[in-house]
């Protein structure tokens, strides 16, 4: 069963063309992401799904029924996280926060749910410090428990990593992948971390200016494009091997490149070619599993070409 | 978290006090031994109390509303199944009882400091208080949503802060139709006449309900108006 359904989605800001028609639905318990580059169309998507944006045209359903501009009820369904760690009260001490926030929802939170939660986040040594005195993954993780403690059974978490270490994003992975597995809990996310993307979306929607240029879970998305990208082991050369692939991610391991490139089974020869007639040595090829990111990469190159060719390059 | 608070309570008080006493002994120099000089100084201790109040009502929501995009959590208000208004008013409850405690201390030090110890029937007082500083919080409705859409309107407001006191100084009559001038001369008549709710004219007290409650109702009308332009224009949570 659908708990969100964006159905045409379109808003225009003066000239620009911030959602084009979006159309996706999420399932309960489902985690969603939101993938694309800056001025994509993600947040605007994201607020408008929380009423805080009015459209232009299309529609949003949440929990089945229509949201209309100025509907409120919406919120005993869904909450979200926006901007990371702006969402919190700084002068208000961790748990002030927590109870405040599911105030706002008319809920008198008990000690033992606060408890809970603050567990949960590993803020329990901190429930007496004020939030402006925390670290900012600290500040992150509060932002997310402050909207958990309002009990909605719908996030929407907009760029929860942002600005976050790798420690830190580790385990705010690992919160939302409880959040649905422990809770039941729908969460829709837009990030720019692919890894935290990886390892928690069930699917993963790509918007670029404004559409949907790919959607899919993480395990399709990597079949439909596996075929496709190649690493080459080759020492040597008397060039640099990104002159040959500008395309492609090249590293130095040692004396060694590894070339990460996506080709077709057929440019495979001109690429084996390309490198020996620049004085590589061809050590290994290799059918490389890509990740999220590789993909991304592949699907705004794909992106962009398309513009070119339609001669719509203008941003 | 407390001892901040007082702090800015404290430092809020005395900045007050500082300007009441600057203005009192300004006016007695000015007006030297003048017969007039006690009524000019029931006036200034009634007229500086209501704008102490005034400014309450006002800065309430249009700074609160300011505060609250700049810091990233209007948005998180807004999300609220009781939607804003009812949140809103909330804030509006709130800060009527912390413009309590201070402006009755306020009063108290004014009084002393002035030497007139003006009549203070809390049941009168509290009514015309209320439905004078009703339209007190309308304006901010409207200041506040003007904050929403420009993001930037101190100079306005800080004119409209001081601008405020013209309206006490406007002849009773017809003009008592404005809610502040209306409220103000009710209150000066009140404490400095010794007169109860009931002795006071009938007509100007609902005069003054009326106006009061237009005003602020009117404010929330420009409000939602204000922010269905914002929404529209996705800057709600803009600072």
């Amino acid at each position: 069963m659908r708990v969100v359904e964006v159905e045409n989605l379109r808003k225009v800001f003066g000239d620009t063309v911030a959602v084009d028609g979006i159309s996706f639905g999420v399932g309960r318990g489902e985690i969603v992401a939101l993938l694309g580059p800056n001025g994509a169309g993600k947040t605007t998507t994201i607020k408008s799904i929380l009423n805080l944006i009015v459209p232009d045209s299309g529609r949003i359903v949440v929990a089945g029924r229509d949201v209309r501009p100025g509907d409120y009820w919406l919120y005993d369904f869904i909450s979200g996280v926006l901007e990371g760690n702006r969402n919190i009260y700084w002068r208000l001490t961790v748990e002030q926060n927590i109870r405040f926030f599911a105030g706002l929802n008319g809920r008198k939170i008990s000690k033992r749910e606060i408890d809970g939660i603050l567990e949960r986040f590993g803020l329990g040594e901190k429930r007496k410090t004020e939030a402006r005195n925390l670290s900012r993954g600290m500040q992150q993780k509060l932002a997310i428990a402050s909207v958990l403690a309002r009990k909605t059974p719908i996030l929407i978490l907009d760029e929860p990593t942002l600005g976050l270490d790798v420690d830190t994003t580790y385990q705010l992975m690992e919160i939302v992948r409880s959040l649905r597995e422990d809770m039941g809990r729908t969460i829709i996310v837009s990030s720019h971390n692919m890894r935290f993307v990886e390892n928690t979306a069930d699917r993963v929607i790509f918007i670029n200016r404004g559409k949907i240029v790919a959607e899919g879970s993480v395990e399709q998305l990597k079949r439909m494009f596996s075929y496709e990208t190649y690493m080459f082991r080759a020492s040597g050369g008397n060039i640099s091997p990104q002159g040959i692939f500008p395309d492609g991610k090249v590293e130095r391991v040692g004396d060694e490149w590894r070339i990460y490139v996506s080709l077709n089974q057929s440019e495979i020869y001109d690429a084996v070619d390309a490198l020996r007639s620049n004085g590589f040595l061809l050590k290994e090829i290799r059918l490389q599993e890509p990740d999220l990111e590789s993909i991304y990469m592949r699907v705004m190159k794909e992106e962009r070409s398309d513009e070119t060719a339609s001669g719509n390059g203008n941003a | 978290m407390m001892k901040s608070y007082m702090f800015n309570f404290l430092s809020g008080l005395i900045t007050v006090v500082i300007i009441f006493s600057i203005l009192l002994f300004g006016a007695r120099f000015a007006m030297g031994n003048s017969t007039n000089l006690g009524n000019t100084t029931e006036a200034l201790v009634v007229g500086f109390f209501l704008w102490s109040w005034l400014l309450g009502g006002m800065n309430t929501l249009t700074w609160g509303i300011t505060t609250e995009a700049e810091q990233g959590t209007l948005e998180q208000l807004y999300m609220s199944p009781y939607g804003f208004k009812l949140v809103s008013l909330a804030m509006l409850g709130i800060s009527f009882l912390s413009n309590l405690l201070f402006t009755i201390p306020l009063l108290l030090i004014i009084m002393l400091i002035s030497g007139k110890f003006l009549h203070i029937d809390v049941l009168t007082v509290g009514f015309i208080l209320f439905f004078t500083i009703l339209p007190a919080y309308g304006l901010g409705y409207v200041f506040g949503g003007l904050a929403l859409l420009y993001k930037r309107i101190q100079s306005l407001f800080q004119i409209l802060n001081m601008g405020v006191v013209a309206f006490f100084l406007l002849p009773p009559g017809v003009l008592d139709i404005i809610p502040f001038t209306g409220g103000y001369h009710l209150l000066s008549m009140s404490m400095r006449g010794n007169l109860g709710l009931l002795q006071l004219p009938l007509p100007k007290v609902i005069i003054l309900m009326v106006s009061s409650i237009l005003v602020f109702l009117s404010g929330m009308w420009i409000y939602s108006l204000i922010e269905r332009r914002v929404k529209f224009l996705g800057i709600l949570g803009h600072y």
